[in-house]
């Protein structure tokens, strides 16, 4: 970091961004790298490549953002040009995601997942582990408990976080032709957050096909009923993810 | 690797140990696949995923093709698996071979009918080989609109063997039985997929099984064999389809 950010302060600031655009136009053009747990990220380039489009116009919803690269659905795709909106409840995630995505719209909330419009949050030792469920907080910390010292999971802090509904945010900060990607990772809740979605507000009539990415916690046949109206099918079940896809013309 | 020890050999080690943080800091935590579209990758995350002990893991490659480059086993026999190669190409194969020594190469073609020998069309593009003769002239002919360097012609047409692909298994994996098939055969991917006896494939309900088929047919059409021996779609990519068996799917269908 201290070499980076050193040439960073040297080098003019345009030739240090235009180094850093250019190191990730080059991730993005060698086809064969994935961020996210299973390739689901490659799989979804690769048909928007097949479909000719131009991605720098495709724009995304990553609701549960994380981490900015690691495990993140929507990191190849920002390297690829597109950009989009991020929503995630941590501050220090939140705070990491603005940095290194700059092109980024970052909302530092929670997805609304009910009627409430505020929740409290556990922030655990490992913000992987953070939740909304006090229960599942409690619990991760009791299992913890077996596992290796360093890996230990206590709840370091219970702080009140807003909660905005989807749907206003695609209004707000995707308006026109709203996502073409939806990813959804928020640790159990993702079937309440996908029963919010209003699908109409995706790329209606654009060339490019929309892909919406859910967390298989959530079963398939309670995902079915929402997507099905819309046109979307299964296109991957990944070992964490299915993945669904719509297209006016399927390739088949 | 020779000037790399040089210079470990004349530069103080602290200098040395700093370069390598720095290379370390510098790669971005991401997965590479080699397959077309993260094919690879979905299958080595079902593996994974199970907590497979991926040296273990068998797979059979019908048209494996290049070893590394567009290679849906190649992620595999890098995390320790092995398997076999089928591969027509006599070039091909020498060339898998001498990259993949623990792989069993198979220079021949597999079965799609009755027929034990046929005549492989190879092309500018090995990619691009085929037992068809419309596909080698339809491909030839639409080349024309392509770029020039990607032009293709028929370079060569040699007789290979066809060996029935239950055979294959049967010889030289037998007791292994392959956890992964991959079929890239451009075209006659599912004339193969149906001379598959699926009772050869993986029985160990630990392990996932997988089979990968380019997208030459629709999945009806798969699953209308496959179906029946427990397999379900996982994934529909630009090129191929792939399906999975698993104990906890003939449980629940629905997954």
């Amino acid at each position: 970091m201290s070499v980076k950010s050193l040439l960073r302060a040297v080098l003019p600031a345009r030739l240090a961004r235009l180094a850093g655009q250019t190191k990730l136009a080059w991730i993005a053009r060698n086809e064969s790298v994935s961020f996210s747990a299973y390739g689901e990220d490659l799989v979804i380039l690769s048909w928007l490549r097949r479909f000719g489009c131009d991605l720098t116009a495709v724009r995304y919803l990553d609701v549960g953002a994380a981490d900015p690269i690691h495990l993140s659905n929507t990191f190849l795709l920002y390297c690829a040009g597109a950009r989009g909106v991020l929503i995630e409840p941590d501050p220090d995630q939140a705070a990491a995601l603005r940095r290194a995505r700059p092109r980024d719209i970052v909302i530092n909330a929670g997805a609304a997942f009910d009627e409430r419009r505020s929740a409290r949050y556990f922030r655990m030792t490992s913000s992987v582990f953070n939740s909304f469920s006090e229960e599942q907080a409690t619990r991760v910390a009791e299992m913890s408990k077996t596992w290796a010292p360093g890996q230990r999971q206590d709840i370091l802090a219970t702080i009140e976080v807003p909660l905005v509904p989807v749907n206003d945010v695609i209004r707000e900060h995707l308006p026109g032709r709203g996502p073409d990607f939806i990813s959804v990772d928020v640790e159990g809740a993702e079937l309440a957050i996908a029963r919010t979605i209003d699908f109409t507000l995706m790329n209606g009539d654009s060339k490019i096909p929309a892909f919406f990415c859910v967390e298989a916690l959530a079963k398939l046949r309670d995902l079915k009923p929402l997507l099905d109206p819309h046109g979307f099918k299964m296109i991957a079940r990944t070992a964490d993810n299915w993945v669904f896809r719509r297209h006016p013309h399927e390739m088949e | 690797m020779q000037m790399k020890s040089f210079f470990r050999s004349i530069t103080p080690a602290p200098i040395w140990n700093a370069a390598g943080a720095a290379k370390r800091r510098l790669r971005t935590p991401s997965k590479r696949s080699f397959a077309g579209n993260g094919e690879d990758l979905l299958v080595v995350g079902w593996f994974q995923h199970y907590g497979c002990d991926l040296s273990r893991i068998r797979y059979v490659d019908v048209g494996a093709n290049d070893p590394v480059f567009l290679s849906n086993t190649f992620l595999l026999y890098q995390a320790g698996a092995r398997g076999v190669l089928v591969e027509p190409d006599p070039k091909l194969a020498e060339l898998l071979r001498a990259r993949r020594p623990r792989d069993i190469v198979v220079n021949a073609g597999v079965a799609f009918d009755e027929r034990r020998s046929a005549t492989l069309f190879q092309m500018t593009a090995s990619g691009f080989n085929t037992f068809s003769k419309a596909q080698a002239e339809f491909v030839a002919a639409s080349s024309h609109k392509w770029h020039p360097r990607d032009r293709q012609e028929v370079v060569g047409e040699i007789a290979v063997p066809l060996i029935p692909l239950n055979d294959i298994i049967a010889e030289h994996l037998g007791k292994d039985a392959p956890h992964f098939l991959s079929v890239d055969t451009e075209g006659v991917d599912l004339a193969i997929v149906r001379t598959l006896d699926p009772m050869l494939l993986n029985h160990d309900p630990s392990v996932p099984t997988l089979i990968c088929a380019e997208a030459s047919a629709s999945a009806d059409e798969f699953l209308k064999m496959l179906g029946p021996a427990g397999f379900e779609m996982a994934a529909r990519t630009p090129d191929n389809w792939i399906f999975r068996r698993h104990r906890e799917l003939l449980r629940s269908p629905s997954g």
